[in-house]
């Protein structure tokens, strides 16, 4: 198992050590009538695990679009370890490093497991269209490197065992996997996962956040995650945002949000537990 | 080549052109109605509606002409044989229209069922060459042989009719779109299909009536076209085509665009072949429509800027 | 594995072999099924991998055919050398495709399906209403072009140009075959299946999306140019009518979108079929009207998809000793908590 983690570690760029590696500054986004963002601001430090909370309809996903270069926001900037990339198209970001999941499985159903990994690996196999076409050594080294990596990806991940087969014939939690593990493929520095656990049973999303955490300590990734499994989140993650009707209400460290009266009021309400509300 | 950019500018061919252009509009007019109608109810591109628009063309030349063989005591009047082309243009509408909007079809893929109405004007226009005998001459319009003189221009009853036709109909649909419980209900749909279906709305129902009603038009504009171009299968399908693209630069969901697209396209076109602008040979006059278009695509791509990228297409 | 490389071998075996026991007027047709199942074998990279419809592909056929038989053919031609009027021949070709997809990458898939039919119309009404290289003008002209002679061959009788179109059509496999297992092909794939997950994986959808159609309009070239000294006179415009654009369509749609192999067995049945059943006068129309609507309605992965489903379900031993093993084997995650 340590081999698969190696193989990913030798894949994976090294993140620096400190440092902000994600900043999303006084976003605001409108559309539709509605105010989808108002100036929301989120600093993910490098090497964390941070978490972004909220009730449905908060602006959780259509933040992740911003982040991620899908919707041009109509104010704020997204700055990457630094650089400034809110005109930068998502393709390009992604090649900067910054990769991200969909709430839905966005998976090519006839092509296997091993294909819709490999296809996140675009950027980073080597070879022309010429040394392709005409099967060239180099080509083909790169090729199959390349699949090495998306084994052990799939054995991290769990699905090793059905690595040839159609991810259509899949179930949802597997296709969940594939879609995350494509994501890994990209070799990313900061990795949006977008409600990773949906669809997943309890035990499986206690397999993939104990995954998300040892590839954040021994890898050094960063992650900034959305989820609807508060409990997951609060247990997991260093750092918590919580975004309700596109404003940011709290930040900090879990226990904290826990005892946020607005939270609380707005979202979690009296699933954590009772306490006194001042005014 | 001779000068594209024609300097030659004969305004007393204007007036002419501009009722010609505005006759040549209304069948476009009428195709485009189809598409649109199509368009807002189920997200797909009506080439359907291309192929009964062949077959009404090809079924009303059968009923008033038929081949050599039929006697006079067999042919119908223009009249009844409009009625009975629009009525099964309906027919084929509704038998279309509810396999497609119905459960199994309607959550399939646009493009899937994009490729289905591809289909369906395949079959139909090979079905209409294979059972009906092709001749390519005109065919006696219901509305007779007279003339008219109509702004400064000469124009046939025919295709006075037409425009009048394509008027009356757009009339008919603004009013009922916006007063009738059906037309509030069709623009329901056409916005947000799934809160449609939550609300209640029967998508099916109201759907294959779409159908139904844009297979009438398409019907009708056949038998018209019949009358105007004849049968000739290229010809007609390059009227149908047209008609699409300027739909669709229309962006499909707006009648006022589409019409206001095929009364340029109608006018352009006829004014170049007028001489309006001196005379351009053929290919030069359909490479500057075509350029037209595409620069006008050119254009909205430019000038819009991308602030959202979709996951799909259409 | 081994399994699919004998097929492959024993079919292109059969294909060559058949050839020196048939009458010559099957080798024509099969020649006319080759080059089909070159032009869908691109209409498929557009198609099915990108899923942009393409209503032009006929319209390029056609154009890359005139304009190179009339730079080729001696006689009321220009005369050149076969390979550089195919080069040019093809060469506009793929210039076209580029422009309309340039114009239309960042539009929603209607845009491009109706400007293709527009660029198709277009194409209809100026090189295809062009005499000069269509039938050629005056009053008895037919314009012959003959068949290329390469590299010291001849390739005038019938079965040895069925022999070149049908090297080709290997050829044009081979490399298909090695882009989709590429890093380019499932950067295609993933762009017609959802072009928000490609773009967050690093692929821009924009210039995969010109890519396939370049490669397309290339592929449409190559059949167009060996098209004109296959039928010698060149055949009437009528031919690469938007009709035919729209009946191309059938071919991926019916074979399903997996299967190279399926699209060019569909293609040779589409290019055989209507000879065949010349006596129940079947209009190709509604053969390729049928065969698009059952291919809808089968499903994405078409024909090929359904054999291939057929092929899976019927291996369950190994299946089931898999799913036996798993069951004793420790979840791989289990014992990493920290």
């Amino acid at each position: 198992m340590s081999a698969a983690l190696e193989i990913l570690e030798a894949y994976l760029p090294t993140p620096p050590e400190t440092g902000t590696a994600l900043s999303a500054e006084h976003i605001s986004l409108a559309f539709g009538g509605l105010q989808a963002l108002d100036d929301v601001s989120i600093t993910v430090p490098t090497r964390q695990l941070v978490g972004l909370i909220g009730p449905n309809g908060a602006g959780k996903s259509t933040l992740f679009d911003v982040i991620n270069g899908l919707r041009m926001p109509d104010g704020g900037e997204v700055a990457l370890f630094g650089q400034p990339i809110t005109g930068t198209n998502p393709w390009d970001r992604a090649k900067l490093g910054l990769s991200r999941t969909f709430q839905s499985n966005r998976v090519s159903l006839e092509l296997s497991v091993l294909d819709n990994l490999l296809a996140g690996a675009h950027q980073k196999i080597p070879g022309s269209l010429l040394g392709t076409l005409f099967g060239l050594p180099g080509a083909r080294a790169g090729e199959r490197r390349a699949r090495q990596v998306a084994r052990a990806v799939a054995e991290l991940l769990d699905i090793a065992d059905v690595g040839d087969e159609p991810v259509g014939s899949l179930d949802f939690g597997r296709q969940r996997r594939v879609e995350i593990g494509r994501s890994l493929m990209s070799a990313p520095r900061v990795l949006l996962l977008d409600e990773p656990a949906a669809g997943l049973d309890s035990t499986e999303s206690a397999h993939l956040f104990a995954l998300i955490r040892r590839l954040e300590a021994d890898l050094g990734l960063t992650v900034l995650l959305v989820e609807h499994y508060v409990k997951a989140v609060l247990e997991n993650c260093d750092l918590v945002y919580v975004l309700n009707e596109g404003r940011l209400i709290a930040a900090g460290a879990p226990d904290d949000i826990v005892a946020h009266p607005e939270v609380r009021a707005a979202y979690l309400g009296n699933v954590i537990e009772e306490v006194p509300v001042d005014a | 080549m001779s000068s594209v950019l024609a300097v030659a500018y004969n305004s007393d061919l204007l007036r002419p052109a501009l009722v010609l252009g505005i006759a040549a509009a209304g069948l476009y007019g009428l195709l485009a109605v189809s598409l649109v109608l199509t368009y807002r109810v189920s997200r797909t591109i009506g080439f359907v509606q291309g192929g009964i628009a062949l077959a009404g063309a090809y079924l009303y030349r059968f009923l008033t002409i038929g081949s050599e063989q039929t006697t006079t005591n067999e042919r119908l009047p223009e009249t009844a044989a409009l009625i009975i082309t629009v009525l099964v243009g309906a027919a084929v509408g509704a038998v279309y229209g509810a396999v497609v909007t119905g459960r199994r079809m309607a959550n399939y893929p646009r493009i899937v069922v994009t490729m289905f109405s591809l289909a369906g004007l395949l079959l139909l226009a090979g079905f209409s060459t294979t059972l009906i005998p092709a001749d390519e001459g005109r065919v006696p319009s219901a509305f007779g042989t007279g003339v008219v003189k109509v702004f400064g221009g000469v124009a046939t009853v025919h295709q006075v009719a037409t425009v009048g036709i394509l008027l009356a109909l757009v009339g008919l649909l603004t009013v009922a779109l916006r007063h009738t419980r059906t037309g509030v209900f069709i623009r329901a749909i056409a916005d947000d299909v799934d809160a449609s279906r939550v609300v209640g709305i029967p998508l099916t129902r109201m759907g294959t009536g779409v159908y139904v009603f844009s297979g009438a038009v398409a019907g009708l504009a056949g038998a018209l076209l019949a009358s105007s171009v004849g049968t000739a299968m290229p010809n007609i399908l390059f009227i149908f085509l047209r008609a699409l693209i300027v739909a669709v630069l229309g962006g499909l969901t707006s009648l006022p665009l589409a019409l206001a697209g095929c009364l340029l396209l109608g006018v352009a076109e006829t004014s170049l072949t007028a001489g309006v602008f001196g005379l351009v040979p053929t290919d030069q006059r359909e490479l500057l429509v075509m350029g037209l278009i595409f620069g006008l695509v050119f254009v909205i791509n430019r000038l819009r800027p991308i602030r959202v990228l979709e996951a799909t297409g259409f | 594995m081994d399994l699919r490389k004998a097929t492959y071998g024993l079919l292109a075996a059969a294909a060559t072999l058949w050839v020196f026991l048939a009458p010559s007027y099957w080798v024509f047709i099969a020649t006319t099924a080759v080059l089909l199942a070159i032009t869908t074998l691109g209409l498929t990279v557009v198609v099915g991998w990108v899923r942009e419809v393409s209503l032009v592909q006929a319209g390029l056929v056609g154009t890359a055919m005139y304009v190179s038989g009339y730079l080729y053919r001696p006689d009321g031609g220009l005369g050149w050398p076969f390979l550089a009027a195919a080069a040019v021949g093809i060469g506009v070709v793929v210039l076209l495709s580029v422009l309309v997809s340039l114009s239309t990458a960042r539009l929603s898939g209607v845009y491009i399906l109706v400007l293709t039919l527009g660029l198709q119309v277009t194409i209809e009404r100026t090189i295809f209403a062009n005499l000069k290289l269509t039938t050629g003008e005056g009053s008895a002209a037919t314009l012959v072009t003959p068949r290329p002679a390469l590299l010291g061959l001849s390739f005038a009788s019938d079965r040895a140009f069925y022999l070149l179109c049908l090297a080709l059509l290997g050829v044009v496999l081979l490399f298909l075959s090695r882009l989709r297992n590429s890093r380019f092909g499932r950067s295609l794939l993933l762009v017609g299946t959802d072009r928000q997950a490609a773009a967050s994986v690093g692929i821009s959808p924009w210039r995969y999306k010109i890519f396939a159609f370049v490669v397309s309009g290339f592929l449409a070239g190559v059949a167009g140019v060996l098209t004109a000294p296959l039928f010698g006179t060149p055949p009437y415009p009528f031919a690469f009518f938007a009709f035919t654009s729209l009946a191309y369509l059938a071919i991926p749609v019916v074979a399903g979108f997996g299967s190279l192999l399926g699209v060019v067995l569909v293609a040779v049945f589409y290019g055989l079929a209507p000879q065949a059943l010349e006596p129940m006068r079947i209009s190709p129309l509604i053969l390729a009207g049928f065969g698009v609507a059952v291919g809808t309605l089968a499903g994405r992965a078409g024909l090929s998809g359904v054999v291939q489903n057929y092929l899976r379900a019927r291996r369950p031993v190994e299946v089931v000793a898999r799913a036996g093993a798993e069951e004793h084997a420790e979840p791989v995650l289990a014992g990493s908590a920290r």
